[in-house]
C-alpha cells in the first residue's frame, strides 16, 4: 500500500483549570469519594440552572489566543441530546455554532529539521460526563457524577496530519503549550488530556478524504500512536483486499493493541442541537481580549533560546516547559541567586521528579524557589556537599526547611576550614603510610584513594576539592619537611 | 370574626396583622380551616403545611409585628413547581410522587425573608403543560365559581384557592397563559412579570425562554406587593435580567383619560362564546365612558403564535424533561429488562399523556431534517411577533386584550382534542413569545355566571406602570362576587 | 409537510417513549392521529417569508453575567451532596445504580 497515505485529524478534550466546575461551584477536584463533589446543578435536579464559570471562558480564550484562533466575542452554548446514565441532564452542555475560537494552529518539527503546520479547526467549551463503573456482581452499572459538569475545552484539527509519529509529536507538543499556559494540568492518567483520532486512507496526492474510522478516548502518547499504526494496517488490508472500508466509531484495546468497532450496527445518533436557552451568549470583551493576549507567557521558542543562554543545554531545558510551574520556579530561584545551571541541576536532579510523583506544581512545594537557590548559594561557597544535599533533599522538600539551618542541625554542614581538613588528612596519612610512600614515589593515581579515605573519615562532609589539595601538600610538604 | 379573616385581601390582612387586630395564628387557623372546608370540593391543594405554618405564626406573633418586611405573617400558596425543603415538590406528575427537594427556589426564599407563610402547595396541569388542570396526576380542579367547570390552567389550584379564600395571596407560572387564563376563569387577578423579572431558579421548568413565576390574588395592588417582594436579579439564574425592580407597592392609579390602548384585530375578532362575546362588549362599553382611548390595531404575526410557540415551548420541554428517566430521581419502573427498557418504562409510567404527547412534539420538531421547518422557523417568527408586540407600544400605552374566547368549559371538553385546546391559547400565547409582562383581571361575568377576563400587556420591565393603569381597570370594572365564604359542596352522587 | 407513522415512532425512540394503550396500543393509532393532526396544522408557518429574519432563542434582556471561580462553603456542599445521594431512586453504597450498560 505504499501508495496510499494516511489523513488524520484528532479532536482533543482538555480539562480547563479551574476550581470549580462549569456550570456550578462543585470543586473539580480529582479522587474525591463518589457523589461528594455533586449539587442539583450538576446532578440535573428539577429546576436547577447553570451557571457559567467565567474563568473556564478565560482559559479557553487564552488557549485560542496562544494557538493564533480567532476568538469570538459571542458565542452559544447549544444542548446536545441523548440519554446516557453518566449523563444527568439528558444532554451534555457544548458549543455548536459559534465556538469561542475558531482557526489557529501549532507547528510540529519533522524530521528533516522542517516545520509543518497543522491548522486548527475550532476550540470550543463543554462540560464533561460524569463516570459509570460496571459491577459484575451486582450485575449493574454504578454511577459517579463527581465529573460530571467539569469544564473542557475541545480542540478540532483540520486533517493535516499524515503518520502516527506526526500525530503524536502534534499532541506532545500542545499538551506541552497548554500545561505552560497553565489552561489545563494536563494529568493524562486522571483523563485530562484525551483525544478523538479520525483517521482515512487516499491515494498519495489525491486531495479527497477516504472513508474515516474514528478511534475515540485515547488518553496516552503511546497509545495514540499504536492505535494509528494498528487503524492504518487494518484500512491498508481492506484497500489492498478490495473490501468496503466503514465509517465507524472505533475503541483501542490497549493491551491486545487493536482497534474494536465500538457500534457494530450503525446506530442513528440525533443530537437534536439546538441553543441552550439557559445560558445568554458567551461574551468575550475586546479588553479581556487585550488582558489574555498580555498575560501569555513567552513561546516555548523564546524560552529555550532564553535558557540556552543562561548556560542551560537546549535539550534538557525542554523539562522545564513539560509541567506547569516548573519554568517559573525556575525564574524565581535564578532571581535571587543568578546560577543557572547549578540552579536547573538542583531542580533536574531533586525537585522536579518529586514534586511529579507527587503530582504537585513546584511553586506549590514547601521548599520555595528561595530555599532552593539558597542551596545553591551554599554548593557554591563550599558549605554544601552533593552528598549532603542528596540525603538532605528529601526532607527539605518535605518540611520546606531553611537548608543552611538544616545542615547544621544534622551535622552534615560542609567541612571546608583548612585546619580541620588538615586534622583528618593527617589521621589518613598515618595509617597509611604505605599508600603516602607511593604517592610520594610517583603513583599519582593512589591519591584518589586517600582523598577517598579522608572523604570516609569526615563521613563525606570535607569539601572534597579542598581535601585534595590539602591532602597531597600535606604528603609532599612532609616529605620536604623529613629531608 | 373569624369567619371574616379568610375573605381579606393580602393589604387589608397585612394591615390588620400589623395594627395587631388580629394574630397571625389567627389569620393562618382561618384559612386552614377554609382550606379544610373547601378541599374535598376543589382539590386545589396537593399540600397543606398546617403544623409548620400554625407554628410560624405563633412564632411570628411572639416577636411582633415587622412592617419592614413586605409579607409579614402573610400567608400565600405556591404551585407546585417550586422546590422547598422538607416537603414533596411533585409538579402534578407521577414521576415526582415522592421527590424531596435538596434546594430551595429563589422565589421561595426571598418569600421567607418578606416574612410570608407558605400554607399550601397547589395543583396544576403536569409539567404546567395543560390549561385546564385536568392533567394533574393528582386529579383535576374545580372552579369555585362553578363546580362542574374546569379552573382553567395550569395554574389552575392557585386561582381556585385564592378565589375560593383559601389564602389572599398564591405564586404560580406563566409558560402561556398559565397565571392569567386560570386567574380570568376563577374570577381573580393574575400577573405574569416579564421574562427575566423574577428569578426561575429551583422552579421545575416546562419552557425555559417562556417560563415565568408570577403572583395570582383578588385586587391588583395585592398582586404589586407579591411581585415586589420576589422581582430582581439572581446570580443563581443567569437569564434574569440586572435590571433593579421598580416600586410595585406606592402606586399611583392612573388616570383613565390618560391612558391608550391598542386592541389587536387578530385577537377581537376571534371567534368567542355569546356570553364571553357579551361581557367584553360591556368592558369595552365602560372604558370608552371613562375616557379610555381606544385603538383597534393589527398584529398579522399573531396569527401565528399558537404553531409557534407549540413548536418552541415542546422542543424545550422535550430536553428540560429528558432528566425524568428513572435513574437518580423520581419515579422507576418495578420491572424492567436492560437499561433502554429502563428508560422507556418508566418515562412512560411516569409521565403522563399530555406531557408525552409534547415531549415527542419536540424530539419531533428538534430532529434531524425537521429542524430547519420547524423549530428554526419558528424562532424566526417568534422574532416577528415580538416585534410586532413592541411596535405596538410604541404607538399605545399597553395592548388590551381578551384571555379566554369561552368561558370555564366542562371536565373532558378537549382532553380527546388536543389540537383545539392548544388553539384556545391563542390570547395568551403572544406575551410569553415576546416576553413581556400582563395583567389578567376580571371584568365582569357573563349570561352562565362565569368570570370573563381580560389582560393588559405593556413593554418589557414596566411593571409598575402596568399595575398603575391596571387599578384604573379594577375600579372600573364591576368586581366579581365574593365567594370567599361561600359554602363550596359537591352534588351528592 | 405529511408526517407520517414512522416519523412519530422515530421520535418515540429518540425520547425514550413507549406507546401504551392509551395512544392506542402497540400501533399508536390514537398518538399518531393526534401527532399528524398537530404537525399538520404547524404547516401555517409556510405562509411567512423568514428567509431573512434573525431567530430570536430567548427574549433575555441585561441576563448576569459569569459567575466568579469560587467553590462552594465546604460543609453546606457535603451535605447537599449527601442529601441528593439519599433521596436518589436506586443507590448502591456511594453510587446512583442503573441496569447494566453493555
Amino acid at each position: 500500500m505504499e501508495n496510499m497515505e494516511p489523513v488524520i485529524g484528532l479532536e482533543i478534550h482538555a480539562q480547563l483549570k479551574t476550581k470549580t466546575k462549569l456550570f456550578c461551584s462543585c470543586p473539580t477536584e480529582f479522587g474525591a469519594p463518589p457523589n461528594t463533589n455533586i449539587c442539583e446543578i450538576c446532578t440535573g435536579q428539577p429546576g436547577a440552572l447553570p451557571r457559567m464559570n467565567a474563568r473556564a471562558l478565560e482559559l479557553a480564550a487564552k488557549a485560542g489566543l496562544a494557538l493564533g484562533s480567532r476568538v469570538n466575542e459571542f458565542s452559544l452554548f447549544s444542548r446536545k441530546n441523548y440519554f446516557y446514565p453518566d449523563l444527568p441532564n439528558g444532554f451534555q452542555t457544548s458549543q455548536l455554532d459559534p465556538p469561542i475560537c475558531e482557526g489557529g494552529s501549532l507547528a510540529i518539527a519533522l524530521e528533516d529539521g522542517s516545520r509543518k503546520t497543522i491548522r486548527l479547526n475550532r476550540i470550543h467549551l463543554e462540560d464533561d460526563a460524569g463516570k459509570c463503573l460496571h459491577d459484575a456482581r451486582l450485575g449493574a452499572t454504578l454511577v459517579d457524577l463527581n465529573r460530571a459538569g467539569t469544564p473542557l475545552i475541545e480542540i478540532v484539527t483540520e486533517p493535516d496530519l499524515n503518520s502516527s509519529k506526526e500525530a503524536v509529536d502534534f499532541l506532545k507538543s500542545l499538551h506541552s503549550l497548554l500545561v505552560r499556559l497553565e489552561v489545563t494540568d494536563g494529568r493524562m492518567e486522571e483523563g485530562e488530556f484525551r483525544c478523538d483520532v479520525n483517521i482515512s486512507l487516499r491515494p498519495k496526492g489525491s486531495d479527497k478524504l477516504g472513508v474515516r474510522g474514528e478511534i475515540k478516548n485515547l488518553n496516552s502518547f503511546r497509545f495514540v500512536g499504536q492505535a494509528v499504526e494498528y487503524e492504518i494496517r487494518r484500512q491498508s488490508a481492506l484497500y489492498r483486499d478490495n473490501l468496503p472500508v466503514r465509517q465507524e466509531t472505533l475503541h483501542f484495546d490497549s493491551v491486545k493493541g487493536e482497534t474494536r468497532s465500538l457500534r457494530s450496527k450503525e446506530e442513528a445518533h440525533d443530537y437534536r442541537y439546538f441553543p441552550q436557552p439557559d445560558l445568554p451568549p458567551v461574551y468575550v470583551s475586546p479588553e479581556l481580549v487585550e488582558r489574555l493576549r498580555e498575560s501569555l507567557p513567552e513561546s516555548r521558542e523564546d524560552a529555550l533560546s532564553r535558557l540556552s543562554a543562561l548556560g542551560v543545554y537546549e535539550g534538557r531545558a525542554e523539562l522545564l516547559l513539560d509541567r506547569p510551574g516548573a519554568l517559573a520556579y525556575f525564574d524565581k530561584a535564578y532571581g535571587v541567586y543568578p546560577d543557572a545551571s547549578r540552579i536547573f541541576s538542583l531542580m533536574e536532579e531533586h525537585l522536579l521528579p518529586l514534586c511529579w510523583r507527587d503530582s504537585r506544581d513546584p511553586l506549590s512545594a514547601p521548599f520555595g524557589p528561595e530555599k532552593l537557590a539558597t542551596l545553591a548559594r551554599l554548593m557554591e561557597e563550599g558549605l554544601a556537599g552533593r552528598r549532603s544535599v542528596k540525603e538532605l533533599f528529601p526532607e527539605m522538600y518535605q518540611t520546606g526547611s531553611d537548608p543552611e539551618a538544616l545542615l547544621k542541625a544534622k551535622g552534615l554542614e560542609q567541612i571546608s576550614d583548612d585546619e580541620a581538613i588538615l586534622a583528618i588528612a593527617r589521621e589518613v596519612v598515618k595509617s597509611h603510610p604505605e599508600e603516602a610512600a607511593k604517592y610520594r614515589a610517583g603513583q599519582d593515581k593512589i591519591l584518589s584513594f586517600l582523598v577517598g579515605k579522608l572523604m570516609k573519615l569526615s563521613r563525606g562532609r570535607a569539601d572534597p576539592k579542598k581535601a585534595s589539595g590539602i591532602i597531597r601538600d600535606l604528603i609532599l610538604h612532609d616529605e620536604a619537611e623529613k629531608s | 370574626m373569624d369567619k371574616a379573616l379568610c375573605s381579606l385581601s393580602l393589604e387589608e390582612a397585612r394591615k390588620g396583622l400589623l395594627r395587631r387586630d388580629f394574630t397571625a395564628f389567627e389569620l393562618v387557623e382561618s384559612l386552614l380551616r377554609r382550606i379544610r372546608e373547601t378541599e374535598p370540593a376543589l382539590n386545589a391543594c396537593l399540600a397543606v403545611f398546617e403544623d409548620e405554618s400554625l407554628k410560624q405564626a405563633r412564632a411570628m406573633d411572639e416577636s411582633g409585628p415587622d412592617p419592614s418586611k413586605a409579607l409579614w405573617a402573610v400567608p400565600v400558596t405556591l404551585k407546585d413547581v417550586y422546590n422547598l425543603q422538607g416537603a414533596p415538590a411533585t409538579a402534578g406528575s407521577r414521576m415526582l410522587k415522592d421527590y424531596l427537594p435538596s434546594y430551595e427556589a429563589t422565589v421561595v426564599k426571598r418569600l421567607r425573608e418578606a416574612g410570608a407563610i407558605l400554607i399550601a402547595k397547589t395543583n396544576l396541569d403536569e409539567f404546567a403543560m395543560g390549561s385546564s388542570t385536568e392533567f394533574s396526576a393528582y386529579g383535576p380542579t374545580r372552579n369555585p365559581r362553578n363546580l362542574a367547570v374546569v379552573p382553567g390552567g395550569s395554574s389552575g389550584g392557585a386561582a381556585a384557592g385564592v378565589a375560593a379564600g383559601q389564602a389572599p395571596g398564591a405564586f404560580g407560572t406563566d409558560t402561556g397563559g398559565s397565571i392569567r387564563q386560570p386567574a380570568a376563569l376563577c374570577g381573580c387577578v393574575g400577573l405574569k412579570p416579564s421574562y427575566g423579572r423574577v428569578s426561575r431558579y429551583g422552579i421545575i421548568a416546562y419552557g425555559s425562554s417562556l417560563d415565568q413565576a408570577g403572583p395570582l390574588a383578588r385586587t391588583v395592588s395585592d398582586c404589586g406587593r407579591l411581585l415586589s417582594a420576589v422581582a430582581g436579579p439572581d446570580g443563581l439564574d443567569s437569564t434574569c435580567s440586572r435590571r433593579p425592580p421598580e416600586d410595585y407597592v406606592n402606586l399611583k392609579e392612573k388616570a383613565p383619560g390618560s391612558l391608550t390602548l391598542a386592541l389587536p384585530r387578530e385577537l377581537w375578532e376571534a371567534s368567542f362564546h355569546p356570553a364571553v362575546k357579551e361581557t367584553l362588549d360591556g368592558a369595552l362599553e365602560l372604558l370608552k365612558a371613562a375616557g379610555v382611548g381606544l385603538k383597534t390595531v393589527s398584529m398579522p404575526a399573531l396569527r401565528y403564535s399558537v404553531a409557534v410557540y407549540y413548536i418552541l415551548a415542546a422542543a424545550e420541554a422535550s430536553t428540560n424533561l429528558a432528566r425524568y428517566d428513572g435513574a437518580r430521581y423520581g419515579y422507576r419502573a418495578e420491572k424492567y429488562g436492560d437499561l433502554s427498557d429502563m428508560y422507556k418504562k418508566s418515562r412512560t409510567g411516569g409521565l403522563g399523556r399530555e406531557v408525552r404527547r409534547r415531549i415527542l412534539l419536540g424530539t419531533f420538531v428538534l430532529s434531524s431534517g425537521y429542524y430547519d421547518a420547524y423549530y428554526k422557523k419558528a424562532a424566526q417568527a417568534r422574532r416577528l411577533i415580538r416585534d410586532e408586540y413592541l411596535k405596538t407600544l410604541e404607538e399605545a400605552d399597553f395592548i388590551l386584550a381578551p384571555v379566554s374566547s369561552i368561558p370555564a368549559w366542562p371536565f373532558g371538553s378537549f382532553t380527546e382534542d388536543p389540537l383545539t385546546q392548544y388553539q384556545l391559547d391563542i390570547m395568551t400565547l403572544p406575551l410569553n413569545l415576546a416576553g413581556g409582562p400582563g395583567l389578567s383581571l376580571p371584568c365582569g361575568e357573563g349570561s352562565d355566571g362565569l368570570p370573563v377576563g381580560v389582560q393588559l400587556m405593556g413593554e418589557p420591565f414596566k411593571e409598575r406602570s402596568l399595575l398603575e393603569a391596571g387599578l384604573a381597570l379594577e375600579r372600573m370594572f364591576p368586581k366579581p362576587p365574593d365567594i370567599t365564604r361561600s359554602p363550596l359542596t359537591l352534588p351528592r352522587g | 409537510m405529511t408526517v407520517d407513522k414512522k416519523a412519530a415512532l422515530a421520535a418515540a425512540e429518540l425520547a425514550r417513549l413507549e406507546l401504551s394503550p392509551e395512544e392506542g396500543g402497540e400501533l399508536g393509532e390514537k398518538l399518531v392521529e393526534d401527532f399528524t393532526k398537530i404537525v399538520g396544522y404547524m404547516d401555517i408557518l409556510n405562509e411567512i417569508d423568514t428567509s431573512l429574519v434573525e431567530p430570536l432563542y430567548s427574549p433575555m434582556t441585561d441576563p448576569e453575567e459569569p459567575r466568579k471561580d469560587v467553590p462552594r462553603d465546604e460543609e453546606a456542599g457535603a451535605e447537599k451532596a449527601r442529601s441528593i445521594l439519599e433521596k436518589g431512586t436506586r443507590v448502591s453504597g456511594h453510587f446512583f445504580t442503573v441496569p447494566r450498560v453493555v
